[in-house]
C-alpha cells in the first residue's frame, strides 16, 4: 500500500458517494412515474406506477420466462429461470433512473418519468 | 533461448491461472449488482503488467478471455469481458506508467476493476439500448473492496515471483 493507493481509494469513494447523493435528490417524490420492461432490445409492457399499485407479470420470451411482481409501487424480480439469479436478488426499484437487469434472458425492467421534461 | 522456454512457460501459466481463478470465481456467490465481480482474474493481468511487456500482457488477457468464455460461458460473456479486459488493461498500464513505483497493486487493481466495469457498460450500452450508466456509481463501490483483495494478494505474489528471478522486463 503506498500514497497514491490511498489518494485512487479516496477520490473513488469521493465520485461513487457524491453521484449516488446526486442521484438520489433529483428524485422527488411528486413525480408520475411508469414502469417500463423490455425484452430483447423491444418494449413488452408499460405500468404506470402509483403508491397502490399491486400486480404480478410475467415476461415470456424465447430466451425465458421473468416473473415482475409491483407491491405499493416497488418493482422487484420474484423468480425467474435464468442461471445467475442476479435480477431475483437485486433490491427492489422505485426510483426514476433505477433499472433491474437480467442479462440471460436480456429482460431489463426500468422506471422512467412519465413528466414531461 | 532458454529465456524465451522460461517466458513462455511463464505466460502459459499466467494465463492457466487466470483461467482456473475466473472458474473458482464463477462458484462463489454472485454479487447482486449486474456487473459487479470479485475479479480474481485481475491478479494474473496484474503480475503480467509488472513482470512481461505489454504487448505479451494484452495477448495474455485476449487468450484468457477468449478461453474461459469457450469453456465456462457463452459468446455473450466473451464480448463483455473481452471489452472489459482489455479497457482495464491500458487503464492500468497507464497507472503504473504514470505513478511508477509511487503506487502500488492495490491502487492499480482498483482503477483496473472500475475500466472492467466501464467496459462491459459500453457494451451494455451498445447492446441493450439503455441508459445502464447508473449502475456505475454503486459499481465503484464494490470497486474497492476487491481492487484491494486483488491487489494484496498480487503484491504478495509479486514477492515471490522477483525472489525466483520471473521479472522479463530486465531481461530483454
Amino acid at each position: 500500500m503506498k500514497i497514491r493507493d490511498i489518494w485512487i481509494i479516496v477520490i473513488v469513494l469521493a465520485i461513487a458517494l457524491i453521484s449516488i447523493f446526486i442521484m438520489h435528490n433529483n428524485s422527488e417524490s411528486d413525480i408520475q412515474t411508469k414502469m417500463v420492461i423490455r425484452a430483447a432490445n423491444e418494449i413488452y409492457d408499460e405500468i404506470p406506477l402509483t403508491e397502490d399499485t399491486n400486480e404480478t407479470i410475467n415476461v415470456e420470451t424465447a430466451r425465458g420466462l421473468n416473473k415482475i411482481k409491483i407491491e405499493n409501487g416497488v418493482v422487484s424480480i420474484n423468480e425467474a429461470d435464468c442461471p445467475d439469479q442476479i435480477c431475483v436478488h437485486n433490491r427492489p426499484i422505485d426510483q426514476v433512473g433505477e433499472i433491474i437487469v437480467c442479462l440471460p434472458n436480456q429482460v431489463i425492467v426500468e422506471i422512467v418519468s412519465t413528466n414531461e421534461r | 533461448m532458454k529465456i524465451q522456454t522460461r517466458k513462455l512457460v511463464f505466460i502459459s501459466m499466467l494465463v492457466a491461472q487466470a483461467m482456473i481463478l475466473s472458474y473458482v470465481e464463477s462458484l462463489l456467490p454472485a454479487i447482486p449488482i449486474p456487473g459487479a465481480k470479485l475479479g480474481f482474474a485481475n491478479i494474473a493481468t496484474l503480475l503480467a503488467l509488472s513482470t512481461l511487456s505489454f504487448k505479451e500482457s494484452f495477448l495474455i488477457v485476449v487468450a484468457r478471455t477468449v478461453l474461459s468464455s469457450f469453456m465456462f460461458g457463452n459468446m455473450n460473456v466473451l464480448m463483455y469481458s473481452l471489452t472489459g479486459g482489455i479497457l482495464s488493461l491500458i487503464a492500468m498500464y497507464f497507472i503504473l506508467e504514470l505513478f511508477k513505483s509511487n503506487v502500488s497493486f492495490v491502487g492499480v487493481s482498483i482503477v483496473g476493476a472500475i475500466f472492467h466495469n466501464i467496459g462491459q457498460l459500453i457494451v451494455a450500452w451498445l447492446v441493450l439500448n439503455i441508459n445502464i450508466f447508473v449502475l456505475l456509481p454503486y459499481l465503484l463501490l464494490v470497486a474497492i473492496p476487491t481492487g484491494l483483495f486483488v491487489g494484496f494478494s498480487s503484491n504478495y505474489l509479486l514477492k515471490y515471483l522477483h525472489k525466483s528471478n520471473f521479472n522479463f522486463k530486465d531481461n530483454r
